[in-house]
């Protein structure tokens, strides 16, 4: 270990930064009572399952008790009503569109040893790779050039892809313009997945015009987070507990959680997923923007990918996202290119806001227009590896409008503000008019001609219940609308409401 | 209504001083606004009418560098409009420094 990695390991964690959001001396999340509440919440009662999911659908944040008692459900029939709902809360808030997204993998370097991770320190078969900026915008270009506007920029824990390289990099990506069939594109909005970082550090990312940073807690489960982190810096639980935390402090207004399911009690993460929101919500008024639910998947070099005991099958694994939809109705859920397409495809109709396409995650994978994926310089594996236009119009064919929108982030529709807007079901309102903008400019700019064909019909629908929703009138809304679509379709671009 | 001097004093809080020149918008002109920290792309929400409705942004003007105003209406169009979008843009600049 170089001298400089040794100083970044023993000097990242601050522990003022920690102690001062805990209380008397512990963190929110309390093993002993969230196994004590999932016990507790065993044989449901029909009637307080159906008064759950009314909660639920008028969106309001389900309570751990009552998450607990939806975890514990075995009836069929409930089941099904949950899913039903699930759909509901989902088009509530989000209306009938899924928001695409690219990763953009930017370094593998690692100081950390998570025992499940391609990019751990002790993992001697990877190749290790920092892209410069040149090579970061050349990614970003190869990624505008398929048709994405966002990106879920990814790093490892490392001192050569810190916060000042991070804020380098969305500035970067933020510069880049490619040329498309009519005209230029560009990426819109870079969310950040990167480790934990001070409230200084922080800052740097705010400045940068970060969109949403997303930590992964991986595990809620204090034992098991310390047996699959060993080392680095990663091994502080509390430290990566209060990422969130420390990011509202800084001013990032958007911010997102996750949990790796397989590494312990799928249940468990998922209370544990809900006491993170309470907790956000009570000190900050904001809760999660986004919730990931990654399952493990192989990697190279991880055997812990293939023996953990705590596996999550498919039958699992939809019932968790359910739960999670119902629990936390406001908040966007990401399902990725982890996932096999025929798994994405079930899960998508089950509450899913946010998906990736066209997804490469080895370091410099777009550039190098890999069509094979390569173990060691990826992360995990991807099941999914279709083109953005081959999933646009599986999704036309779900009746989705996929949906490149940008708007809210760059609107003031951030923080507190989209928080209230969600619950609402206004912003849903936003999000159907810019999807429709959006949609527009990716099929005019990228679709092939199947594609196209399937997604003007979507387009033809979307417009007929714009037009009939009185909520547009009374906004006065349907002029600017038009107005922009028609301007869209002349060849004007990056018009949102 | 109190007016802009009255409102944008050096002794007021940055986000009060905000929400009262929003309400005073608001009431003599039926223009919603709302202001925003500018960072790169992002325009984050600083303050605006807390009723659970969105400012529709049919306009952006950025004030400063890091601060713009979203708003309904067209803000340069009222009487003395640009003098008022002026004497915000100091105020902010004022509280900057």
């Amino acid at each position: 270990m170089t001298t400089a990695v040794k100083d970044f390991v023993t000097n990242t964690i601050k522990r003022d930064e920690i102690d001062r959001y805990l209380i008397g001396g512990k963190d929110f999340i309390d093993d002993t009572l969230i196994h004590a509440q999932i016990a507790a919440g065993a044989r449901p009662e029909k009637s307080r399952v159906r008064g759950i999911i009314a909660k639920a659908l008028s969106i309001q944040r389900l309570d751990p008790e009552e998450t607990a008692a939806l975890l514990n459900v075995e009836d069929e029939e409930l089941w099904e009503e949950m899913t039903r709902a699930a759909g509901d809360i989902k088009r509530k808030v989000y209306d009938n569109r899924i928001v695409t997204f690219a990763p953009l993998y930017c370094s593998n370097l690692c100081v950390n040893n998570c025992l499940y991770c391609g990019f751990r320190v002790d993992n001697i078969h990877e190749r290790r790779r920092t892209l410069t900026l040149d090579e970061v915008r050349k990614e970003a270009e190869m990624v505008c050039k398929i048709g994405h506007k966002r990106l879920i920029m990814v790093y490892g824990e490392h001192p050569s892809s810190g916060a000042d390289y991070i804020a380098d990099t969305i500035e970067a990506v933020y510069d880049v313009k490619a040329p498309v069939r009519n005209g230029i594109a560009q990426i819109r909005r870079a969310n950040i997945n990167a480790a934990p970082m001070s409230v200084v550090d922080l800052k740097k990312l705010w400045k940068a015009g970060i969109g949403t940073y997303q930590v992964f807690q991986e595990t809620y489960h204090h034992k098991r987070y310390s047996e699959v982190h060993p080392s680095g810096v990663k091994a502080d639980y509390q430290w990566r507990l209060y990422a969130l935390h420390r990011a509202l402090d800084a001013g990032i207004d958007d911010v997102a959680i996750g949990a790796l399911f397989g590494l312990y009690d799928w249940r468990f993460e998922v209370m544990g997923m809900v006491y993170h929101a309470i907790d956000l919500e009570d000190r900050f008024g904001i809760g999660p923007h986004t919730i990931s639910f990654p399952r493990l998947n192989p990697a190279e070099g991880m055997d812990l990918n293939n023996k953990s005991p705590y596996m999550v099958s498919d039958a699992d694994f939809r019932k968790l996202v359910i739960v999670l939809r119902l629990s936390i109705p406001y908040s966007g859920m990401i399902i990725t290119a982890r996932e096999s397409a025929g798994m994405r495809r079930k899960i998508i109709p089950l509450g899913c806001t946010q998906t990736d396409a066209s997804t490469r995650i080895g370091i410099g994978a777009y550039s190098d227009a890999a069509e094979e994926q390569e173990s060691d310089r990826q992360q995990f594996m991807l099941g999914d590896t279709r083109s953005l236009d081959d999933v646009v119009r599986e999704f036309a064919g779900m009746g989705l409008i996929t949906s490149f929108c940008t708007a809210g982030y760059r609107c003031g529709r951030t923080g507190d503000k989209i928080m209230k807007l969600l619950k609402s079901g206004v912003e849903g309102k936003f999000c159907k008019l810019n999807a429709v903008l959006t949609y527009k400019e990716w099929i005019d700019d990228f679709a092939s001609d199947k594609t196209r064909e399937a997604a003007e019909a979507i387009i033809q629908k979307e417009l007929e219940q714009i037009k009939a929703d009185p909520f547009y009138k009374n906004k006065k809304l349907l002029t600017t609308f038009d107005d922009y679509l028609g301007r869209i379709i002349n060849g004007e671009r990056d018009l949102y409401i | 209504m109190i007016s802009i001097s009255e409102i944008l004093t050096p002794g007021r809080g940055l986000k009060e001083a905000l929400e009262l020149t929003g309400e005073l918008i608001e009431h003599e002109y039926g223009i919603r606004v709302q202001f925003c920290r500018i960072f790169g792309k992002r325009w984050a929400y600083f303050s605006g009418p807390d009723d659970g409705e969105a400012v529709i942004p049919l306009h952006r003007i950025e004030l400063l560098p890091e601060w713009g105003v979203i708003s309904d209406g067209e803000l340069s169009g009222i009487a003395e409009g640009d003098k008022l979008i002026k004497r915000i843009a100091l105020y902010l600049q004022n509280h900057s420094k």
